[in-house]
């Protein structure tokens, strides 16, 4: 078997590269967090129009500030998830790597939910209630899209849900082997 | 002064890895031909583990051994590869299997051949068990005994000697069911 060899300069290099690709990666998250940030910023300023009736007018501004905070919230999560150090491969047995790495995969389907759709929700929910609102809109339009989007999040939810399960099952067939 | 202790932890992180890979070379690239059956992916599963062999000797401190601590690495970066390439494919890797590993120079044609079929065969019978199953039966290939198997995997010998023996029932039973 012929093995291949790299020079450590050229590791060095990779590895550069791809840390740099991280960053990159990183600050384009950031990026986005920003730019919701940003659009409902502006949005509760009324820079792109703000509605008559003093209901509307507060559902308005409350649920662009509310979508700004939830925006802030899912920024602050990258930035605590990008900070976590990984396991060093060669300083941890095969089994816990494996183990942690599929604890790590459970986690992450189970708090996908919660820290980066959940810190939008409240705004949506004042921004759509603040659409109900409004007499000229079209009530079972809003009804449809409203109901889409909550059938699409439930479905994202309940697929998490299941592939957290499976996870779950295989870390405690794992668990049940160890001896 | 702190530069000229970064200098020197940079030589020995050097040497370090040179010594690894001069020893440990030929078993990466056993390693990486088992998991992979591609030989594009093979390579890259090849390099992946030789990149993060350097990386992580930045915190080898001689707690383990460096054989350990390669195998560790190796299996680590293979099974995290593994679980990668199956998210990204949707199953295991199976087509375009490679024999050029199995041919010697040496041998002849016919034994090339049969060498080769057996070699696939067998790869084929590794990549279809567990991970952990198959770190554990990689690293008997290799001929790491069950206490050396323990220390890199972190079961205990016992459990690496049952592990080893039903294994060996399931490849036996497949092999001869002829399935990988």
């Amino acid at each position: 078997m012929q093995a291949t060899s790299f020079s450590p300069e050229y590791l060095e290099r990779q590895s550069d590269c791809l840390t740099r690709a991280v960053r990159r990666r990183n600050r384009i998250e950031y990026a986005a967090a920003g730019l919701v940030a940003a659009f409902f910023g502006l949005n509760a300023l009324g820079l792109f129009g703000m509605p008559e009736g003093s209901a509307q007018a507060f559902t308005h501004v409350a649920g662009s500030l509310l979508m700004v905070a939830g925006a802030a919230v899912v920024a602050w999560q990258l930035h605590v998830r990008a900070s976590a150090t990984p396991a060093n491969p060669g300083a941890t047995g095969t089994f816990s790597y494996h183990m942690a790495a599929l604890k790590r995969q459970r986690d992450a389907l189970r708090a996908v939910w919660l820290w980066y759709v959940g810190p939008l929700i409240p705004g949506f929910a004042v921004l759509f209630a603040g659409a109900w609102l409004n007499p000229a809109a079209d009530k079972g339009v809003l009804a449809l899209i409203q109901a889409i989007i909550v059938l699409v999040l439930a479905g994202v939810l309940w697929l998490n849900r299941r592939a957290a399960a499976r996870m779950q099952r295989e870390i405690d067939r794992l668990e049940s082997e160890r001896e | 002064m702190h530069h000229d202790s970064n200098q020197k932890d940079q030589r020995d992180r050097e040497a370090l890895y040179r010594e690894a890979s001069e020893t440990f070379g030929a078993a990466i690239a056993r390693l990486a031909a088992a998991h992979e059956a591609n030989p594009a992916e093979r390579a890259d599963l090849e390099q992946s583990i030789h990149l993060e062999l350097w990386r992580s000797l930045a915190a080898f401190e001689g707690r383990s051994s460096l054989r350990t601590w390669v195998f560790r690495v190796a299996h680590n970066v293979a099974a995290s590869h593994a679980a990668a390439g199956k998210r990204r494919r949707g199953l295991m890797a199976e087509t375009q299997p490679d024999d050029s590993e199995a041919k010697s120079a040496e041998a002849p044609p016919d034994e090339q051949v049969a060498r080769a079929e057996l070699l696939v065969r067998l790869h084929a019978l590794i990549r279809g068990l567990r991970p952990a199953d198959r770190q554990v039966m990689l690293l008997y290939l290799e001929e790491l005994d069950a206490a050396d198997i323990g220390e890199i995997t972190g079961l205990t010998p016992g459990a690496v000697a049952t592990r080893i023996s039903r294994i060996k029932d399931i490849l036996k039973t497949r092999f001869e069911a002829g399935k990988p």
